[in-house]
């Protein structure tokens, strides 16, 4: 009955009869709605009226529902920058969450302005958005990534940011900083988790979505898009590593300093890469902050990770994030013009998109676009995943490759005679 | 444990064989049909629906080990690393059973002391593993590749 109801509010949407489809909507919500559908019933409402407020209220109702519905996020963000006095004037095309072109199986990606068929795409379909084309700042060099949005003109950010907030990650609000001029934010990877977006609040109010283009979960780092340019970078320290005792500052998102130094341990740690701190974990947002030294130098960021005998937290050296940035650079070089996506698992960039394939060539997880399509073995895909590049085992005569000199297929040990 | 099995037969595994095989028989199964030869042990082998069932008894320390298994797929010839990872995930999610891979046939199986086994609770691993095998054989084949374990 209440999805009855909804269909009907939402016809009357599609006919242009916002007063109508207000009342129908609103009297649907009042009905036991399983949260996808409320989430959709909330968008729909929000696209019968102009006001901002309005529709805020209904896409934050729709996220209070659905939390991991992405559209609405993205949708809240928008909006909710629609309400700062200084936000971007919109362009462009919005992002959609949609599969890759060409993906076998895949869902058609939704259009905007285009009625929705309900009967066959389901009750859980949002709305074409009513945003302004192209009004949620994405990543400029992401438009080449699955799943995202054309590219528009990127915000200018004058003035330093010493700190930005990264929310919306599994642990709750974390920070991060820039760490190039065309708007890579470096946090941690327990911030951002397996999220493919996240928000980042600058100092000004404004909040961006970001879009997670590449994490590194060896070295807790995830690397964050957003689409802006930025004037200033905090000068980096030219030392390679931190002197024991030195006094640092972890400047946190939401004004929150502190001051601390450089714990001094006899522990065997690389100075290259981590730092002890005698900063608590209880005392930290849920990481990502820059770390400054004594004159204003930035020499690392703070991560919540800590050595197995006490609480205290490790900072990551800032030469150590650049390595990251540098190699996603240099990933990205090497896959431009390809179509590749982020694998949500392991943080990888994957080329599984430009193969049709479905699994991450990395970890080997289903890519995100892939989850609810039907998969099916690829026989073309064998170079992806360098299953073809191997001599013959003369067991099974699979070419997938050796692990110890054992068949990773059938775990013949190819140094003894295969069986008759 | 499960594919190491076979460490001479006693006399206490003979009395846990003839458990088994009353429990078998409770549970409809014909022991002396389902009977398989081992080299040092005891098994049995049936069809469960459309699973193939094996159980094997196996001594280890000192204590009798009742083991059901459920041969499912052969490993595909590509697609390992998505496969390997798919099963590990699984593994988290069933209850009370484990996937393995042992040379290149995939296995869903059980393991637990013989000391006080009754027929309920061997009819509900068995089906439980048999339920499992029938769920996920046709799925991995279906987006995998290889090749079902009662397919010739």
């Amino acid at each position: 009955m209440a999805i009855r109801i909804v269909e009907q509010g939402i016809q009357a949407v599609q006919n242009g009869n916002r007063d109508e489809a207000r009342r129908l909507l609103r009297y649907a919500l009042k009905e036991d709605l399983s949260p996808s559908l409320r989430a959709t019933t909330l968008m729909w409402l929000a696209e019968t009226g102009d006001d901002i407020s309005f529709k805020v209220d209904c896409y934050r109702q729709a996220a209070d529902a659905d939390p991991q519905n992405n559209d609405v996020q993205q949708r809240l963000s928008y909006w909710l920058s629609q309400q700062l006095p200084s936000a971007q004037p919109p362009q462009g095309t919005p992002p959609q969450a949609m599969p890759p072109q060409g993906m076998p199986q895949a869902a058609p990606p939704s259009q905007q302005n285009v009625p929705i068929s309900y009967p066959t795409q389901g009750y859980n379909v949002a709305p074409p958005s009513s945003m302004p084309p192209g009004a949620l700042p994405t990543a400029p060099n992401a438009s080449q990534q699955v799943g995202m949005g054309q590219n528009q003109g990127p915000m200018q950010i004058q003035g330093q940011q010493r700190v930005v907030g990264v929310l919306g990650g599994p642990l709750g609000d974390g920070s991060g900083f820039f760490v190039t001029r065309e708007g890579l934010v470096a946090t941690t990877r327990a911030v951002t988790g397996s999220q493919p977006r996240v928000s980042v609040d600058l100092l000004s109010g404004h909040r961006l979505v970001g879009e997670v283009v590449r994490s590194f979960p060896q070295y807790d780092v995830s690397l964050v898009k957003v689409n802006a340019n930025v004037e200033h970078l905090a000068t980096v320290s030219p030392s390679p590593y931190l002197q024991p005792d030195a006094p640092i500052v972890v400047t946190m998102h939401g004004g929150k300093g502190l001051r601390s130094k450089r714990r001094n341990t006899r522990s065997a740690i690389n100075d290259n890469l981590w730092f002890p701190t005698v900063i608590h974990r209880n005392e930290l947002d849920a990481g990502g902050a820059p770390v400054y030294d004594e004159h204003n130098l930035l020499v690392g960021m703070i991560t919540r990770n800590t050595s197995r005998t006490n609480d205290y937290a490790y900072g990551l050296h800032i030469s150590q994030v650049y390595r990251c940035v540098e190699q996603y650079a240099q990933e990205s070089q090497q896959v431009q013009g390809q179509k590749t996506t982020t694998c949500t698992n392991c943080g990888a960039i994957s080329r599984a998109p430009q193969y049709g394939a479905f699994y991450c060539e990395t970890c080997g997880s289903t890519l995100p676009y892939a989850e609810n399509v039907t998969r099916y073995p690829l026989p073309n895909a064998a170079a992806l995943y360098q299953e073809n590049m191997h001599r013959p085992c003369p067991n099974c005569q699979a070419q997938v490759g050796y692990y110890d000199s054992r068949c990773l297929r059938c775990g013949h040990d190819i140094t003894t005679p295969a069986q008759q | 444990m499960v594919f190491n099995r076979g460490r001479g037969r006693s006399a206490s595994l003979e009395q846990h064989a003839n458990n088994v095989e009353r429990i078998l028989s409770s549970i409809g199964v014909d022991p002396a049909q389902a009977r398989i030869n081992t080299r040092d042990g005891y098994g049995w082998s049936f069809q469960h629906g459309s699973a193939l069932i094996e159980i094997y008894i196996a001594q280890q320390d000192q204590r009798e080990y009742l083991q059901v298994v459920a041969p499912i797929i052969h490993v595909p010839m590509n697609n390992l690393l998505a496969l390997y990872r798919r099963l590990l995930e699984l593994n988290m999610s069933l209850t009370n059973a484990a996937i393995g891979v042992y040379q290149d046939v995939v296995y869903i199986f059980n393991e637990r002391p013989l000391a006080g086994l009754d027929a309920n609770e061997a009819n509900f691993i068995i089906s439980q593993i048999a339920g499992y095998a029938d769920d996920l054989d046709n799925q991995l084949v279906n987006e995998f590749g290889g090749r079902l374990y009662t397919q010739t």
